[in-house]
C-alpha cells in the first residue's frame, strides 16, 4: 500500500494522480503537491511509484487483507 | 458545470468506452478505415490505469509455419469444446498480422542474439501453443510497454481521449446505440457522449480481488450491457487466480513450468493427483484441485514452492519482466522477503470473469451499431497464459474495423430528451456529499467479497449456496446500498461501481445455477461431470421472459466436434 509522497521532493507534476487507477492521489491545486486522499484504496500497484520522475513516492510491498475462499 | 447542469455534450462518430488494449486498438483500426472522429473515454486515464498496462504482456501468436489447426484444437480442448471455434481460428489467423502492427508501431519483441528469431515460450496448459513474452518500447516493458505503444499510435492518428469520466449507461433506443452518459469522477459533471456507433471495451469484474492488477474492474461495461438490452453470455464462467497472501506475484505460470510446485498443509505436491501437468496445469484445475483438497483437510495453508528453482530466478524477474513486478520484488527483498527463493503461502485470490457481451465473428452485438472488445467481449471460458491479451487485441482491431463498415451507411445518433433524463436520474439516485447514509462502503464490498470469494460460491459451487448468495446480494442491494455513507465524489463512484458489482454477481450465480455440469471454469458439486446435452450457450438478457435463453453451437460449420473432446 501506498506508504508516503515526498513534499519537498514532489514537483508537482500530476503524472501519479493520472496513473493512479483508484483515485487514491489528488495533486492539490493550491500547494501544487501530490496528495495521498484515499489510503485504504490503493491496490499497491506502483504505478504511481515507477511514473514519479523525482522518486518523490514510496510504495510498501504488504497489500491490503481481503476475504479468503474459506 | 454541476451534476444539475446537464449540458455537457460531445459528439463523435464512434465512442470506445474503456482505453485497454481493446478499445485502443479499436480506435486506431477506425481511424485507418476511414472513421473521422474516435473518442476514446476512461474511468481512469486512457492506457494508464487498467488491467492492460499492468498484464505481463506475454501473448499467443501463431507465427508463419504454426499449425492453426493444432492450436485451435489445444483451445476448443481447454474451453472443453464452448468455444467459438470460428473466432479463435479468427484470432488465430490475424495474431501475426497484430505482432507486425506492433511492431510497426515502435514495440520491439525479444529475439534470440546469434538466430534473430523471436523468443517464444509454452502457453501453460496449451502445449504447443506459443506466446512471446517481454515486449519493449522505450524504455518500458511488458503491459506498460503495449499500452504507451497503442496511446502514442491512437493519439498520433487523432483520436480524442476523455479521462476521469465514469460511463454509468448507454443510450440504446429503437435496437440501436446512440451513444453512452456519465459523470466526471472528480468534479461530478453530468456528461452525454452522442455517438452513431460504440465500442464497450471496459469490463472484467473481479469484485475487488485480492491482486494489484484487478481492484478497479467492477463489472461497468457488463452491467450497464445488461441494463440496456445487450445479451451476454458465459456469464458462468469465472476464473479464480491464485496469489500469494500478503503481496502481488505475476509469473506463476513460468515458474511452476520451471519447477515450482504447489503444496498443501502437510507439504504435499498435491497437483500430481488431479493433472498429469502437475503444478504447471490451467489455472482452473489448480484452484479447483486446492478447493478438494480443502475439503479433505489438507488446507489452509497452501503453498507455492520456489525452493527448487535456480538461484538467479529473481535476478532474471527483476531484469525480463516489465511494470511493476520488478519493482515489487526489489520492495519485497527490502523487506527481507525472497520470494523466488521461498516457500510462499498462497491462495486463490482474484476472479476474473470470462463471459461478457455476446457478439458474431464481427464483434457485432445483437444492438445495431453496438460492439464489444477486450474482455467485456466473450471469447469464451479460459485464462491461458497469453490469451487474454491475445483476444483483447483481435476483438479491439475487429470492432473497431467493423465499426467503421457500419458507419460508412450509418445515420445520425439521435439523443432522446427524456431517455436521457431517466439515465440521469439513475445515475444521480444519490446525492453526492453527505446523503444521511451511515454504512461505509468498505463494508459494504465486503460483504460482497466474502460471499463472491467463499469456495462454494466461485469455486465448487452447488445449488444451494449459489441460491444463498443471489439473497445476499438481494440483501446487498435492497438494504446496504440504500444505506451507503456517500461523504464526497470518490464515494459516489465508489457506490457506482459497487452497483455494478452487484449487478455483475447476480448475473454470475443466476448463469451458474442454469448450468447443471462441470465445463472448463464451472465447477458443480451436484453436477461433477461436463455433460454433451450441455453444450450450448447461456445468453443472458433482460427483456427475456426468465432473463436468459440457450443457444446451440453451430457444429455445422465447426472443424471441432463433441466427439472430439473423448
Amino acid at each position: 500500500m501506498i506508504e508516503s509522497i515526498s513534499p519537498e521532493l514532489c514537483t508537482g507534476c500530476g503524472e501519479c494522480d493520472l496513473v493512479c487507477p483508484m483515485d487514491v492521489i489528488y495533486l492539490n491545486r493550491e500547494t501544487r503537491k501530490a496528495e495521498i486522499r484515499y489510503r485504504q484504496d490503493c491496490m499497491t500497484c506502483f504505478n504511481c511509484e515507477l511514473e514519479c520522475p523525482v522518486d518523490a513516492i514510496y510504495v510498501d510491498p504488504i497489500k491490503n487483507k481481503k476475504p479468503q475462499p474459506w | 458545470m454541476s451534476v444539475h447542469d446537464p449540458e455537457n455534450i460531445v459528439h463523435t462518430d464512434l465512442l470506445i468506452i474503456g482505453g485497454g488494449f481493446g478499445g485502443l486498438f479499436a480506435a486506431i483500426k477506425a481511424k485507418q478505415n476511414g472513421v473521422r472522429e474516435v473518442a476514446i473515454v476512461d474511468k481512469g486515464s486512457v492506457a494508464m490505469t487498467g488491467q492492460s498496462r499492468l498484464a505481463a504482456g506475454a501473448t499467443i501468436y501463431l507465427f508463419p509455419g504454426d499449425d492453426l489447426e493444432e492450436w485451435a484444437k489445444c483451445i476448443f480442448l481447454g474451453q472443453q469444446g464452448l468455444c467459438n471455434q470460428d473466432m479463435v481460428e479468427s484470432f488465430l489467423e490475424q495474431s501475426f498480422a497484430r505482432l507486425r502492427e506492433l511492431e510497426g508501431m515502435g514495440i520491439v519483441f525479444r529475439k534470440h542474439p546469434q538466430s534473430g528469431e523471436y523468443i517464444r515460450l509454452n502457453s501453460r496448459g496449451l502445449v504447443p501453443v506459443q506466446m512471446t513474452i517481454g515486449p519493449t518500447y522505450k524504455k518500458m516493458m511488458g503491459g506498460t510497454a503495449l499500452t504507451a505503444a497503442l496511446r502514442e499510435a491512437a493519439r498520433g492518428a487523432g483520436v480524442r481521449f476523455y479521462h476521469k469520466i465514469f460511463i454509468s449507461d448507454l443510450l440504446v433506443q429503437d435496437s440501436r446505440v446512440h451513444g453512452a452518459v456519465g459523470c466526471h469522477r472528480r468534479t461530478g459533471d453530468f456528461f452525454v457522449f452522442e455517438a452513431r456507433a460504440v465500442v464497450v471495451a471496459a469490463s472484467d469484474c473481479s469484485f475487488r480481488g485480492n491482486y494489484c492488477c484487478v481492484e478497479a474492474t467492477t463489472g461497468d461495461g457488463f452491467a450497464m450491457a445488461y441494463r440496456a438490452g445487450v445479451d451476454l453470455t458465459n456469464m458462468e464462467q469465472m476464473v479464480v487466480n491464485t496469489a500469494p497472501l500478503s503481496y502481488n506475484f505475476e509469473g506463476t505460470g513460468p515458474t511452476a513450468q520451471a519447477g515450482a510446485r504447489f503444496l498443501n498443509a502437510q507439504d504435499e505436491d498435491f497437483m500430481p493427483r488431479y493433472r498429469p501437468e502437475g503444478s504447471a496445469a490451467e489455472i482452473n484445475y489448480i484452484v479447483q484441485a486446492m478447493a478438494q483438497e480443502h475439503k479433505k483437510g489438507n488446507g489452509p495453508p497452501f503453498f507455492f514452492d520456489f525452493r527448487q528453482l535456480p538461484e538467479q530466478m529473481e535476478e532474471a524477474f527483476i531484469n525480463n519482466f516489465g511494470g511493476w513486478m520488478p519493482r515489487n520484488l526489489i520492495r519485497l527483498r527490502e523487506k527481507g522477503i525472497r520470494v523466488l527463493r521461498e516457500k510462499v503461502p498462497w491462495a486463490p485470490a482474484l476472479q476474473t470473469l470470462r463471459g461478457g457481451i455476446q457478439t458474431d465473428i464481427h464483434c457485432q452485438s445483437n444492438v445495431e451499431g453496438l460492439f464489444a472488445a477486450g474482455t467485456a467481449q466473450s471469447m469464451g471460458p479460459g485464462l491461458f497464459n497469453g490469451w487474454s491479451s491475445g483476444r483483447c487485441f483481435w476483438s479491439g482491431a475487429t470492432a473497431g474495423v467493423s465499426a467503421a463498415r457500419y458507419l460508412k451507411q450509418a445515420g445520425a445518433a439521435r439523443s432522446d430528451s427524456e431517455l436521457i433524463m431517466n439515465l440521469r436520474n439513475a445515475l444521480f439516485n444519490r446525492k453526492i456529499n453527505g446523503d444521511g447514509g451511515e454504512k461505509p462502503l468498505i463494508e459494504i464490498t465486503r460483504r460482497l467479497q466474502r460471499c463472491m470469494f467463499a469456495c462454494d460460491t466461485s469455486i465448487i459451487k452447488n445449488q444451494e449456496s449459489l441460491q444463498k448468495a443471489l439473497q445476499e446480494a438481494a440483501a446487498i442491494k435492497e438494504e446496504d446500498l440504500p444505506q451507503a455513507k456517500v461523504q464526497d465524489i470518490h464515494d459516489f463512484i465508489q457506490l457506482k461501481e459497487t452497483e455494478n458489482m452487484v449487478a455483475t454477481m447476480e448475473l454470475f450465480l443466476r448463469s451458474s445455477l442454469v448450468r447443471q455440469e462441470s465445463r472448463a471454469d464451472h465447477m458443480r458439486e451436484d453436477f461433477p461431470e461436463p455433460d454433451e446435452k450441455w453444450l450450448k450457450w447461456i445468453v443472458l438478457n433482460k427483456n427475456l421472459k426468465d432473463g436468459y435463453r440457450f443457444e446451440e453451437l453451430p457444429w455445422g460449420k465447426y472443424r471441432f466436434q463433441p466427439r472430439d473432446l473423448k
